[in-house]
């Protein structure tokens, strides 16, 4: 049998319920229930991701590498501050510093890699043979990708009218795909939004199954 | 009758999905879950690893997808730790911090997985993508410790743990950005590291291009995904394969309620029209 729950186990869990309650309050109507559960959690996610910021960043890479004597970590504390100097309006423009460093640099970075990975191989990915593939099922799926990315591209073009003629028809099928693609990201949306609700009951399941076992039940 | 339902209130349908999600939850249906394709092939990817590779694993996910992203992440740790391989678990996520930490250490005590020679966990550290160059270069250059403050270059696991190179597979587990884009571009784009990855629904659609031009081997979307990957991991009584029961009836509820809207729809359409021709005849 498992080891009953603490009592603080208990009282964070109940709260979490008693929030979440709260949260779901809002399908019946905004009330002060959801909107005190709402402000809790934005100032509890305020401290959280200030301490984690603090602990696993600040401290090891900042203070304990200057402590360790290495004052190349200076000049990132100073870009650092730089960035918050946004706060004083007489000083706002030093934050466009460190600023335009992180775009220069993720720019530089980024240029060669996005388009190798999400350019080029999705290019690669799409020019697929139509015959000799084995199979007439892979055939046929590789010619609804060859169709799909082809008309698709066709209405996104606007510098001609998508009238009656067969470049209008192909855009207008570009748009059935489209329309199919957007269902079934629908669809996997719907799956998520759902998993999050089934995802609080069984936190209550749990809940509940603590507190009884932590009251001496089975 | 039609017209009523056409203008019930929302809540009423709010009550009925809660019902239809709640009851499989307390009175299980017993419906099977089936593995497909895609969670076979990551299974049988992990099945493949030689006893003693090392494996990446990233959280990168937070307490509001914990319900779709966790019961993955804990069923392939278990399947690793069976399979006798050492993981080296990272977040890129301030909010999958915690996370991480129990995820790994339930699944290591279950395994019995010894901490420091079997798995270590790194924490979170800032700077997404910039933070997965780095770790191309050295990893020790990055995290300097341990989640728990302990010293790396002390523990048997990161002996030979230099860079990217030192790992046979990275996994992702993701809900957006950082995420699996950022693993296919850098991780794969640049250090050529076989890439598996467990996203939520919302993100699956973005991430399945990845592994239709190969830069991803496997994906695991969603609660199903993880429902599968238990099933195939031999997992007993697992949290998404509880929930997927859950999820089937809401489906049908959802799909019922799309045919009973259409069905509403055209029938107004109908009757509109038959009330105007009417009108025009008279």
């Amino acid at each position: 049998m498992e080891n009953a729950p603490a009592f603080s186990d208990m009282i964070g869990m109940w709260t979490g319920v008693c929030l979440s309650m709260c949260i779901f309050s809002f399908l019946y109507k905004d009330n002060p229930f959801y909107k005190l559960a709402e402000h809790i959690f934005v100032g509890v996610s305020a401290g959280y991701w200030m301490c984690i910021g603090y602990w696993q960043v600040i401290y090891p890479d900042l203070i304990q590498r200057l402590q360790g004597g290495d004052w190349r970590y200076l000049i990132a504390a100073v870009l650092g501050i730089m960035l918050l100097m946004r706060i004083f309006p007489k000083c706002a423009w030093m934050e466009r510093w460190p600023l335009a460093f992180m775009v220069g640099i993720f720019a530089g970075y980024n240029i060669v890699y996005t388009m190798q990975a999400q350019i080029l191989k999705q290019i690669e990915a799409t020019v697929l043979p139509l015959w000799g593939t084995g199979s007439w099922q892979t055939a046929c799926i590789n010619l609804i990708v060859l169709a799909g990315v082809l008309t698709g591209l066709m209405y996104f073009y606007f510098s001609r009218e998508h009238d009656n003629s067969l470049w209008g028809k192909s855009a207008r099928l570009g748009v059935w795909i489209l329309m199919i693609s957007f269902g079934a990201a629908f669809g996997y949306t719907v799956m998520a939004r759902m998993s999050l609700f089934i995802g609080r009951v069984m936190f209550f399941q749990d809940v509940w199954r603590a507190t009884v076992q932590f009251f001496g039940g089975s | 009758m039609l017209q009523k339902l056409a203008e019930l209130d929302k809540r009423w349908i709010f009550l009925a999905l809660a019902v239809v999600v709640i009851l499989p939850l307390v009175f299980p249906l017993g419906l099977p879950v089936e593995p497909g394709q895609m969670s076979r092939k990551f299974y049988e990817r992990i099945e493949a690893l030689p006893e003693g590779s090392k494996v990446c694993m990233s959280f990168d996910y937070g307490p509001g997808t914990e319900i779709e992203c966790q019961p993955m992440a804990s069923a392939v740790l278990k399947h690793l730790f069976r399979r006798r391989c050492r993981v080296v678990c990272i977040t890129l996520l301030p909010d999958g911090s915690m996370l991480a930490r129990r995820t790994l250490e339930q699944a290591a005590a279950e395994c019995k997985a010894v901490y420091g020679e079997d798995c270590v966990y790194l924490g979170y550290k800032n700077g997404g993508e910039a933070v997965l160059r780095n770790m191309g270069e050295n990893i020790l250059n990055v995290f300097s410790t341990d989640f728990y403050g302990k010293d790396l270059s002390s523990m048997p696991i990161m002996k030979d743990t230099v860079n990217w190179d030192s790992f046979a597979l990275v996994i992702d587990w993701s809900v957006g950005r950082p995420g699996v884009a950022d693993y296919v571009r850098i991780v794969g784009g640049q250090y050529h590291r076989p890439i598996l990855a467990g996203t939520t629904a919302v993100t699956a659609p973005e991430a399945y291009p990845f592994v239709n031009a190969g830069q991803v081997e496997a994906l695991l979307g969603g609660l199903r995904g993880g429902g599968e990957y238990e099933v195939l991991a031999g997992i007993k009584g697992g949290r998404a394969c509880r929930g997927l029961e859950a999820q089937s009836t809401a489906h049908f509820f959802v799909a019922f309620l799309i045919i009973l809207a259409n069905v509403i729809y055209f029938a107004d359409k109908r009757k509109k029209i038959g009330r105007g021709s009417g009108e025009r005849r008279r």
